[in-house]
């Protein structure tokens, strides 16, 4: 019932939008069935009939024509053409990432992505070569993107080419793992984040979860604890889950409106009954599901291994278990799936041979990666899309994309690129592929993003673009919005290359000062004015490199400081390795 | 209710020009509006169907035969899980061919499939209609659906600026 009374509401809303256009313009077809129509419209052509008259820009922009043609969407999926593969790489200069799309036919292959691939947007200042996609299909028709350096999440839909950047966690931990999910009941996206705070003595909790709603206001925009903590009884499959997630680079996977995360046997000294944490999205609690059939609860792991070569799959909409056979001598990979959340009972689905000549890359890959799935299995269209990475020379990886046709068992070659991967942690580089959703799924851009993007926030930055360093760095303390804007990614970046357009440096001298670092730089004109004196000039061995990116190297005869003779940052460090202090003005 | 060979209910439908259809209950039954009434037993005589003219209807009622399911299951999403790829292939085919109609009746159809509830055919019409237009300029559209452009040159400039992907 209260499911009618909602969609009465929401026909009437529709209806009032629609009013007043019906008073502005003739229509030969009435507005009700206007809406029928549009609702089908692919997502590029909604944006563009935004400039048809205003009251299609309000019906297209609303709420509720979302819903509905979200909805369609949904309904329209298996007709759908096929969904496009998305990826992402590094900009030119690395200082962004680029959002590509590409098609799932096999002969816009090999090449740079740049090469071939529709460039859909960048992201600023999320460096591109530590970025990785996190949800390796989309999750209502958003993808869930980690910029690694930055420890930054940002949502996108690429249909509509929007992204928002997430305000980064405070809670900073070796082992974090983070999933996207949705809430259908609130109609609303969370991003889940695990983290192990075991090496922390100070934490109380060994494992944390914490949740985030991406919405417009300001205030809302913050991670905070899930509803429900983890049960304690779970912490230490949760805490294993964690570390199979971070160390493989696994991320939960989102079906039936629960986030699973995968375990591995390894971690444990007999193999559990359970294999996967699952967290509800919408009542924030968490369950543990029965292990598969070839796991053997209570025997030792079979492989201390702490790459199982096993992977969660969301396929048709159920919560499906790879298996990838190649460590253990059999070219095949396996697609379990499973049929009942309570009883446990998993399902060989669909068994892939690796054996032929085409497989070869597949087999060679030291990381091989289901991600889904397209088309249905009816209509003799599905394809299953498998990645794969191989390292080529230092943190150069051969990257790929197949699709594998469960029907004739053909396997094809979609993409082929090499790419540059630079992550904090050695071990296995992260995913940089997912598939594209045709959705309105809404990414709400935060208050700040918005401030930030205002007329008057652009021409404030102007002005601090040219002001001295000193008051640059002193002016971020004038107002909130100014401390972002002097804070925000691509300040430091823009106000270099403001500075140095002429290529005329500053020279500035390192002279004696009483402070407790024994020198300081004064400007060269200024130190000619004045005549020289023991005050100024400097009675220590004080050796000073050239500037590299704005920062100076000065050693003393004690120590090495780090310093930046425009804002006078300085960091020190002893033989010994980075340590003591640290100021900033 | 009248009653034909082999126990076959039929169902008298009305369209409002005077032309009577008789059709079997379960081609009838296609449409969730009639459903309802037959079973509110609403359906003695003939259901009169208001504003959908006898051309029209008898092109829903070609439309609902061919899509009635032969299995005899119930309901319209039985159409579309127990078929076969080949008969779903087949119905494909002669859909592309139903629907090439002139705009006025392709319309009046998506009318008609919305009153009568029938969501193929409601989905069939309207997705064909998206396939015309989506590529189409906006003068075009404006056109197409006699929409009148209201926006002031340079709001008009300013919506294609925020949005400069789409027309790409």
């Amino acid at each position: 019932m209260p499911r009618e009374v909602s969609e009465s509401r929401r026909r009437r809303r529709m209806r009032e939008h629609m009013a007043t256009a019906r008073d502005d313009c003739g229509a030969s077809l009435p507005y009700e069935m206007i809406i029928e129509v549009l609702q089908w419209l692919p997502v590029k052509s909604v944006f563009r009939f935004k400039a048809v008259c205003r009251s299609w820009a309000a019906l297209l922009s609303s709420d509720e024509f979302r819903r509905l043609h979200m909805a369609a969407a949904k309904a329209a999926k298996r007709r759908a053409p096929p969904p496009k593969l998305l990826y992402i790489s590094p900009t030119a200069t690395f200082d962004s990432t680029a959002v590509y799309s590409c098609s799932f036919s096999p002969s816009s292959s090999w090449g740079r992505p740049r090469d071939h691939g529709d460039l859909l947007f960048t992201i600023d200042g999320a460096r591109g070569n530590y970025v990785e996609v996190v949800t390796p299909a989309p999750c209502n028709g958003l993808t869930l993107l980690y910029d690694a350096l930055d420890t930054a999440y940002y949502i996108c839909n690429a249909a509509t080419r929007a992204a928002t950047r997430l305000l980064p966690s405070t809670d900073v931990a070796c082992d974090s793992s983070a999933g996207l999910g949705f809430d259908a009941r609130t109609d609303e996206h969370k991003v889940v984040r695990l983290i192990n705070g075991m090496l922390n003595p100070k934490d109380l909790d060994p494992v944390r979860c914490e949740v985030y709603t991406p919405r417009g206001s300001y205030v809302d925009c913050r991670w905070r604890p899930a509803a429900r903590g983890v049960p304690s009884s779970l912490h230490k499959f949760v805490h294993a889950a964690v570390i199979n997630a971070s160390c493989n680079k696994l991320s939960p996977v989102f079906a039936n409106g629960c986030l699973h995360w995968l375990m591995t046997p390894a971690s444990f000294i007999t193999t559990p009954s359970v294999a996967i944490v699952s967290f509800s999205v919408a009542e924030e609690t968490f369950t543990c599901l029965q292990s598969p059939p070839f796991w053997v609860p209570g025997a030792p792991p079979t492989s201390r291994n702490w790459s199982s070569g096993e992977q969660l799959l969301e396929m048709d909409d159920q919560l499906c278990l790879v298996r990838n056979r190649m460590p253990h001598g059999s070219n095949t990979l396996e697609i379990w799936k499973l049929l009942d959340y309570s009883s446990g009972d998993w399902l060989l689905n669909h068994r892939i041979s690796l054996s032929g000549h085409l497989a070869r890359d597949l087999r060679q890959s030291q990381i091989l990666r289901v991600i889904g799935s397209f088309g249905s299995y009816r209509s003799s269209r599905k394809k299953i899309i498998i990645t794969t990475s191989m390292h080529k020379i230092f943190n150069k990886y051969q990257k790929m994309v197949h699709t594998y046709d469960p029907r004739s068992e053909a396997l094809e070659t979609i993409l082929s690129i090499t790419e540059t991967h630079s992550t904090p942690q050695y071990g296995c580089p992260s995913s940089r592929f997912s598939f594209i959703q045709e959705t309105l799924a809404p990414v709400h851009t935060t208050d700040e993003e918005i401030a930030l993007s205002s007329d008057l926030a652009k021409a404030t930055r102007e002005i601090l673009l040219r002001l001295p360093a000193k008051s640059a760095t002193q002016s971020k303390f004038v107002c909130k919005q100014w401390f972002r804007l002097i804070e925000s990614k691509n300040f430091i970046q823009s106000y270099f290359q403001h500075k140095n357009i002429d290529r005329k440096p500053k020279v500035m001298l390192v002279v004696k000062s009483t402070g407790r670092l024994g020198f300081s730089f004064a400007p060269l004109n200024k130190c000619l004015q004045e005549a020289p004196s023991h005050s100024t000039l400097l009675d220590t061995k004080v050796v000073c490199s050239k500037p590299c990116h704005g920062l100076n190297l000065v050693s003393t005869e004690t120590k090495d400081y780090l310093c930046n003779p425009c804002t006078g940052f300085h960091r020190g460090f002893s033989n010994l390795g980075p340590t003591c202090f640290y100021s900033r003005q | 209710m009248a009653t034909r060979e082999a126990g076959k209910k039929m169902i008298m439908l009305k369209s409002p020009d005077g032309m009577e259809f008789e059709v079997e209950e379960a081609v009838a039954m296609e449409s969730q509006t009639i459903r309802k009434m037959i079973e509110d037993d609403c359906a003695d005589t003939a259901i009169l169907i208001p504003n959908i003219n006898s051309k029209i209807l008898s092109r829903v009622i070609e439309y609902c035969n061919k899509h009635v399911p032969t299995t005899g299951a119930t309901g319209a999403a039985a159409s579309d899980t127990v078929a076969p790829a080949a008969l779903a292939e087949d119905l494909k085919i002669w859909d592309a061919e139903f629907i090439k109609v002139n705009r006025a009746t392709r319309f009046n159809l998506i009318q008609a499939a919305s009153y009568l509830n029938i969501k193929g055919l409601l989905d069939l019409t309207s997705q064909t209609t998206i396939d015309t237009i989506s590529d189409n300029s906006l003068e075009e559209i404006r056109s197409f659906l006699s929409t009148k452009n209201d926006y002031l040159p340079e709001e008009e400039q300013t919506i294609r600026r925020e949005n400069q992907w789409a027309f790409q």
